[in-house]
């Protein structure tokens, strides 16, 4: 068997090597087309995943539920609103939460006086949200005890600080709005810049010189992270729960955008992948003419190689591999150009916006490509090769 | 126990049904029988049925009526699989127009028919393809393609070819019939050569009766009947 195998590999390998300006024209097509539908592919998985990730970066992860206690005192103290939180999470076994209040601030820059939308946080806040970093690092555990409090702040931000990522650390000092006097706090991270101009900054909720600050309306919710298919009944089991724990009344609802469900891009992936298809169709269709009229002339050498022993189904397979073999290349090259095309910088710019690192190729668009290479190979070679086993070996060689 | 000889024909006929709906016997009766290392010479003129006779032999056709045994072992009792299988292994084809296969050297022709053999052999092929072009005196020119070779070149590479696999039967169909009358000799005593160091049988048919007196035994196919 495995002789079998590797002889037919090597006759269609011999095959190919001999008719090289036939086999190169032949697939052209299928070369143009696997690198369409690689390009497809992986451009929708590529937008797909950056629809992902902003989505997460804006209203958290799959699914993400927004706790907000709606009287009391709860919402204007992050530690109190912990607390409180804490025991029914517990409960319900929710491993990622995160306390979320609004601080927005202002700071002195060259230009003038930059407006920065300022959140506070905690540690999880980054698991939820998927933030990413392009310097330093996110807050570690205990760290909201410092003096000065720590932040995260955008590449706009350092920017506008006069500093660059090899800084880090330094002082900043933000004004918050509500005439509060500056806080300094210590960025230790920096989050990719956006192009709105917009300065953001994140800092731990718990950190004391903030909980100082005069204006109490902070706005203090607790988002959750939880399994996306209980996030309803979750919904009205933990509000219902924390109403009952802490003798306030609380809302939950869901906030990720995940919620809606649906591909943004299903038509447009639709259109593009029919126009892949039907390239590959044409492409197919030409490489089938093209084996069966050489396999047509090449009926006295199959009759010659069924005198040296090759059995039906060996001539049958020899031929199906060499549309196989060369389908399959000409998808190597075809997923290899769509690679490249996938590199450029303007395509690149185009998946990747707003994405915190460069996205790399995705390899479930090569495999679909290269099993669409092979699939096409063995449909165009099946044909011939019924053909190439039909010949009586008597009248092949006799031709 | 009389082990059984290599081939035996017995009452072999061949008979295909014309457009017309007519009947052409081209074999009638043919009784043969060969040994391991006999040399069996046939002649016959154009059109008596030389090519269908070494067809039925190489087992590549089927006779309509009597005994082909290969070992003592009956061909009609062999699926075209396993026919296919035997004929790879045992028999050896030598062609009056050489039949190499185009756009690959003489090495690569030589190798080829072990591409259908075990694992070992696939992966030994040109060693051995090499092995059997020097015995042939061909070594040198294993990396030619067949249109750069002369006649006789040709046919030596299909001689090789034949032998690469070891085969116990050799089966030769004009082997000189496109070759020059000297050059013809030469690779008549080449192939009864090698194929007596291999202990192989050979069957030469051909309508050259000097070719065919060159075999220990000698027959003449006439009227569908070896005589």
């Amino acid at each position: 068997m495995t002789g079998a195998l590797l002889g037919s590999l090597i006759e269609a390998w011999q095959e190919l090597r001999i008719h090289k300006l036939r086999v190169l024209l032949s697939l052209v097509g299928v070369a143009v087309a696997v690198a369409s539908l690689t390009m497809v592919v992986a451009m929708s998985t590529l937008v797909q995943d950056n629809f992902r990730v902003n989505y997460e970066q804006m209203g958290g992860r799959d699914a993400t539920l927004q706790l907000q206690p709606t009287g009391g005192d709860l919402g204007t103290d992050p530690r109190k609103l912990r607390e409180a939180a804490d025991p029914v999470l517990e409960e319900f076994g929710i491993g990622h939460s995160s306390v979320r209040g609004i601080l927005d601030a202002t700071m002195e820059s060259e230009t003038g006086r930059q407006y920065v939308s300022g959140s506070l946080v905690e540690r999880d806040w980054q698991t939820i949200h998927s933030v990413g970093l392009v310097a330093g690092r996110w807050f570690s555990p205990g760290e909201e005890q410092n003096l000065a409090p720590s932040a995260v702040v955008n590449e706009n931000v350092l920017e506008w600080a006069g500093r660059t990522r090899a800084d880090l650390p330094f002082s900043l000092s933000l004004s918050p709005d509500g005439g509060d006097d500056p806080v300094t706090v210590t960025v230790v991270g920096v989050t990719p810049g956006n192009d709105y101009d917009s300065g953001e900054a994140y800092m731990l909720a718990g950190s004391p010189s903030l909980l100082q600050l005069s204006d109490p309306g902070l706005g203090l919710v607790m988002e959750a992270w939880v399994p996306s298919e209980i996030s309803e009944e979750l919904s009205t089991q933990l509000g219902s729960r924390l109403s009952t724990a802490t003798g306030e009344s609380w809302d939950v609802w869901r906030v990720d955008m995940f919620q809606e469900g649906g591909d943004p891009l299903v038509t447009l992936r639709l259109a593009l992948l029919g126009i892949a298809g039907l390239i590959l169709f044409l492409g197919v269709l030409g490489l089938v003419n093209i084996a069966l009229v050489t396999v047509q002339q090449r009926v006295r050498e199959i009759g010659i190689r069924r005198s040296f022993g090759a059995t039906g189904a060996r001539v049958f397979f020899s031929v199906l591999m060499e549309s196989v073999v060369a389908t399959s290349i000409a998808g190597v090259v075809g997923i290899a150009v769509s690679v490249l095309a996938l590199r450029s910088p303007q395509v690149l710019s185009f998946v990747s916006e707003g994405m915190n690192v460069t996205p790399s190729f995705p390899v479930s668009a090569a495999l679909v490509g290269f099993l669409v290479a092979v699939l096409s190979g063995a449909l165009a070679g099946f044909v011939p090769a019924l053909i190439a086993t039909r010949a009586r070996i008597v009248d092949a060689i006799r031709t | 126990m009389v082990s059984a000889p290599l081939l035996r024909l017995e009452g072999v006929a061949r008979h295909v049904t014309l457009p017309d709906g007519g009947d052409l016997q081209i074999l009638r009766s043919v009784d043969l029988t060969v040994e391991e290392g006999d040399h069996v010479g046939i002649v016959g003129r154009s059109g008596t049925g030389k090519s269908t006779l070494l067809n039925i032999l190489g087992l590549l056709d089927r006779p309509t009526a009597g005994t082909v045994e290969l070992d003592g072992v009956s061909a009609a009792t062999l699926s075209a699989r396993r026919a296919a299988q035997v004929r790879g292994r045992q028999i050896g084809f030598v062609f009056q127009q050489f039949n190499l296969l185009p756009g690959r050297t003489a090495l690569e022709n030589v190798a080829h028919p072990l591409l259908y053999g075990t694992a070992a052999e696939v992966r030994t092929r040109k060693r051995r393809a090499l092995e059997v072009l020097e015995r042939l005196g061909l070594a040198h020119r294993a990396a030619q393609l067949p249109g750069r070779l002369s006649g006789g070149e040709q046919q030596r590479v299909a001689i090789a070819r034949a032998l690469v696999r070891r085969p116990r039967l050799l089966l030769a169909d004009e082997p000189t019939g496109a070759l020059d009358v000297e050059t013809g000799a030469v690779v008549m005593d080449l192939l009864a050569e090698t194929a007596a160091e291999s202990s192989a049988a050979l069957i030469t048919i051909t309508h050259d009766a000097a070719i065919a007196s060159r075999a220990n035994r000698r027959f003449t196919l006439e009227g569908g009947e070896l005589r």
